[in-house]
């Protein structure tokens, strides 16, 4: 057995050889059977692969301290909780993947390892890690990225859930929405693959359902009402039961991901046009921009630290601090690399956050990263958070709801039907994708942007399992084709209302096939919200409702 | 010398325990290490249709503490006399095979309460599942229409009201999610569906509790008497979200004119 077990060339590195071979560590001198092999076996298991050389030591202590199942379980214990990595938002590897394809690099290369740690990294030290949001402030407390989201809330719904008060609790993310968005919004929580149609991925900056026109953003309110109702038809539930402060909470955190998701999609994009040889930030060659003192990291950005959480607007507007008092309060896991690099680098240069930051054994040109890091930021930033900002002061247009639309004693409302169902099959063509009678079996082979994003890159047959699987490797869901909504159920994703059936016809569902009708005016899209409503209670959707038997007693 | 004492006394402190938390829980004072019981127990009823409900949950509540009482007493009696001892005469073992009293005593006392339950609640579950409320509509009397449709889904409940025709199925439903609002003082009968698993509507706070299976319609009805918020529980494990599937009631005085507006 031990044989077998040293020479490994049988059993490989698979994982659960060793149940069959025997311990296979090579410092392993020890007797490896009966109750200490199983001993073994069960120590290895619970440290893993990583420490598995510590197998030994520990069993051989274990039976050494005759204390039993009580040391090991003391020393797992102590391993798993002291090597809990700290929280990391997990790279965008289906981009990158991508964006290598798109690059037409040959199968199996990759970029450089070099520039995924530094995406990584400006993503790192401008958004923060989901222990300790950041936002990149070009303008300190002055930014208007602060009108936009409030750093005391993005504190409030990040970091783990811990209880609050009676209330609430912190990690409002995490307790709520991570396991299926994701810790990083990129909808491969652990539930994401059960459900269908899978949660979203906020990192397209894509949403649905909202009250603007296509391409906008949605507004705050359209992020909350899916909150409160949910989104029917869908594994979304609605959280209505949140207090109202906890859904603002979680519509900002949402909106940050988002950001971060886009800009660290733009930063990928913007490497695949860099020449050979160079990089995002000028650095040397084995110099991690992480591993410099912060002000160096954030370069031209500021950073403001949170007054409260979830705090209000007015009372505790967030204080700007300088960079030096970041470096010591720095929330989280940077803090300590930092703070420590921080303190060297002042008493070095005696120069307290100083301008000259150049450590000892490593040379950098502090302006260049600067220069380089603002223009990144106004390059691949500013654009998606102008795209949010607008979206501020967007009102949606106020729209008359017709009195008739779901009153079918109303003298106009059987010409509206009427006239909606000429445009179904006519001018709209609605029938195309939904059917002939409604119920979504028209065009079915369309893919949703989020699944395109990727799938169109190289132009991939969906069907064609092999194509796609180094695309799911890579982090993306298997392609589902997109359905269109059955008309005959009575159940809206946007909502019943007719005022929301008459913003998915106007402005379309952005991401999906379902397109802005920019040919109709107002008053025939109000004709065909009628029409689309009353198609759940017409007798082809309910056929009990057609024919009563004689002597049919009422249902109780 | 002591020791069989020791353990005989350990043993038997079981079953006293067992008493003891029994009062404490029934009596519903006290706390043990910051934790009270008297939150343990359901939320006070304000449905007058539920009273007959309550009662006959502390009648099971006596009954089976009686026979905890006694049981246990025994039990606790018997581990303490026939501790072994230093110096106990060891007798031979026997073979008994039964006792006919005894068996018949332990058969029939639980037969009895059993039928004497089964007779006994008869009419509150007539109320409850059985009789639809009555109300006098131009001088006959009719069963109250129901007023609201649930459907319970992973993981929610959609509520469903009668829009401006009063009539529920119609064109003008009106849906809003995990809240459901009901007029306070007289009876509510709501209509009760699943849309895609087994769900079990529940608000504890009016001991109102009804499984659900797709393709049926239920009914359930009650009164509520104090305007407020109630908890609404599904309480059969429905998947994974089932833990999180709650919702809000309201009882309001005004009707639901102020939810419909919506």
């Amino acid at each position: 057995m031990i044989g077998a077990s040293e020479t490994g060339g049988v059993a490989g590195d698979a994982p659960g050889v060793w149940w069959v071979f025997g311990c296979r560590c090579r410092k392993c001198k020890y007797v490896t059977q009966g109750e200490t092999l199983l001993k073994h076996k069960l120590v290895w298991w619970l440290l893993g692969e990583r420490f598995r050389s510590w197998a030994c030591v520990v069993v051989r202590l274990d039976n050494w301290a005759m204390c039993g199942r009580g040391l090991v379980c003391f020393l797992c214990l102590a391993v798993s909780v002291g090597c809990t990595p700290p929280a990391e938002f997990g790279d965008n590897s289906l981009e990158w993947y991508k964006q290598e394809r798109a690059a037409r690099l040959d199968p199996g290369q990759g970029f450089p390892e070099v520039h995924r740690q530094d995406v990584s990294d400006i993503t790192r030290v401008w958004f923060g890690t989901p222990d300790a949001p950041q936002l990149p402030l070009l303008e300190g407390e002055d930014d208007p990225a602060l009108e936009l989201l409030d750093m005391g809330k993005l504190a409030w719904a990040a970091g783990p859930v811990v209880s609050r008060n009676e209330e609430s609790s912190q990690g409002l993310y995490r307790r709520h929405c991570a396991h299926c968005h994701g810790v990083t919004g990129d909808g491969r929580g652990p539930t994401s693959a059960f459900l269908s149609p899978y949660p979203r991925d906020f990192r397209l900056g894509k949403f649905k359902f909202k009250s603007s026109p296509t391409g906008n953003p949605p507004t705050k309110e359209d992020l909350k009402t899916i909150l409160v109702n949910g989104i029917p038809g869908t594994s979304m539930p609605s959280f209505r039961l949140l207090q109202d402060e906890e859904l603002d909470v979680l519509v900002d955190y949402v909106i940050y991901l988002s950001q971060r998701g886009l800009v660290e999609r733009f930063l990928i994009a913007a490497v695949r046009e860099l020449d050979e040889d160079a990089r995002l930030v000028s650095l040397p060659d084995g110099v991690r921009l992480r591993d410099l003192p912060l002000d160096v990291q954030l370069g031209p950005l500021q950073r403001v630290a949170p007054a409260t959480l979830g705090g209000e607007s007015g009372a505790d507007v967030a204080t700007a601090v300088d960079v030096e008092s970041v470096n010591d309060s720095d929330v989280g896991s940077d803090g300590d690399s930092n703070a420590e690099e921080g303190e060297a680098d002042r008493s070095e240069s005696g120069d307290a956050g100083g301008g000259n930051g150049a450590q000892a054994d490593v040379s950098y040109d502090r302006d260049k990263i600067s220069d380089d890091l603002l223009f990144l930021a106004e390059d691949q930033m500013l654009p998606v958070l102008e795209k949010w900002l607008g979206i501020l002061d967007f009102e949606a247009k106020e729209v008359d709801v017709p009195a008739w639309v779901l009153d079918p004693r109303d003298a106009a409302y059987e010409s509206q039907v009427a006239l909606g169902q000429k445009l179904y099959f006519g001018a709209a063509n609605c029938v195309q994708c939904h059917g002939e009678t409604g119920i979504g079996d028209g065009q079915t082979n369309n893919y949703d942007d989020w699944t395109n994003d990727w799938l169109k890159v190289e132009g991939i047959n969906p069907t064609d399992v092999a194509a796609w699987a180094p695309y799911v490797n890579a982090g993306a869901h298997p392609p589902r084709p997109i359905m269109p909504r059955n008309l005959r159920l009575g159940v809206y994703r946007g909502g019943n209302r007719p005022i929301d059936i008459f913003r998915r016809i106007q402005y379309g569902i952005e991401g999906t096939p379902m397109p802005a009708s920019l040919t109709l005016t107002e008053e025939q899209i109000w004709a065909l919200v009628a029409y689309v409503q009353q198609l759940p209670y017409e007798t082809l959707s309910r056929p009990e409702t057609a024919k009563k038997l004689e002597n049919e007693r009422p249902v109780r | 010398m002591l020791m069989h004492r020791f353990w005989a006394g350990l043993f038997a402190l079981v079953p006293i325990l067992g008493i003891g938390l029994y009062v404490i829980a029934v009596l519903g004072v006290g706390s043990v290490g910051g934790f009270s019981f008297a939150g343990l127990w359901l939320p006070e009823n304000a449905n007058p249709y539920a009273t007959a409900i309550d009662h006959l949950f502390d009648l099971v509540h006596i009954i089976c503490g009686v026979v905890l009482g006694v049981t246990t007493s025994i039990l606790a009696y018997v581990v303490w006399r026939y501790a072994d001892h230093p110096g106990r005469q060891a007798e031979p073992a026997q073979y008994i095979t039964h006792h006919t009293l005894l068996e018949w005593i332990w058969t029939a006392i639980p037969a009895a309460i059993l039928v004497f339950l089964g007779f006994y609640q008869l009419q509150v579950w007539a109320d409850n599942k059985m009789n639809r409320p009555m109300v006098m509509v131009e001088g006959q009397e009719r069963a109250v229409e129901p007023s609201a449709l649930v459907v319970g889904k992973q993981f929610g409940w959609e509520v469903y009201y009668p829009g401006p025709d009063g009539v529920l199925g119609t064109l003008d439903d009106q849906r809003v999610e995990n809240e459901l609002t009901v007029p306070v003082g007289r009876p509510v009968v709501l209509r009760v569906e699943a849309r895609d698993v087994l769900h079990s509507f529940a608000i504890p706070g009016l001991r109102v509790k009804q499984d659900v299976v797709p393709g049926m319609t239920q009914l359930v009805w009650f009164q509520v008497d104090r305007p407020g918020t109630y908890e609404i529980l599904c309480m059969e494990l429905c998947g994974w979200g089932h833990y999180k599937m709650r919702a809000r009631m309201k009882a309001v005085a005004e009707g639901l004119e102020a939810e419909v507006q919506e």
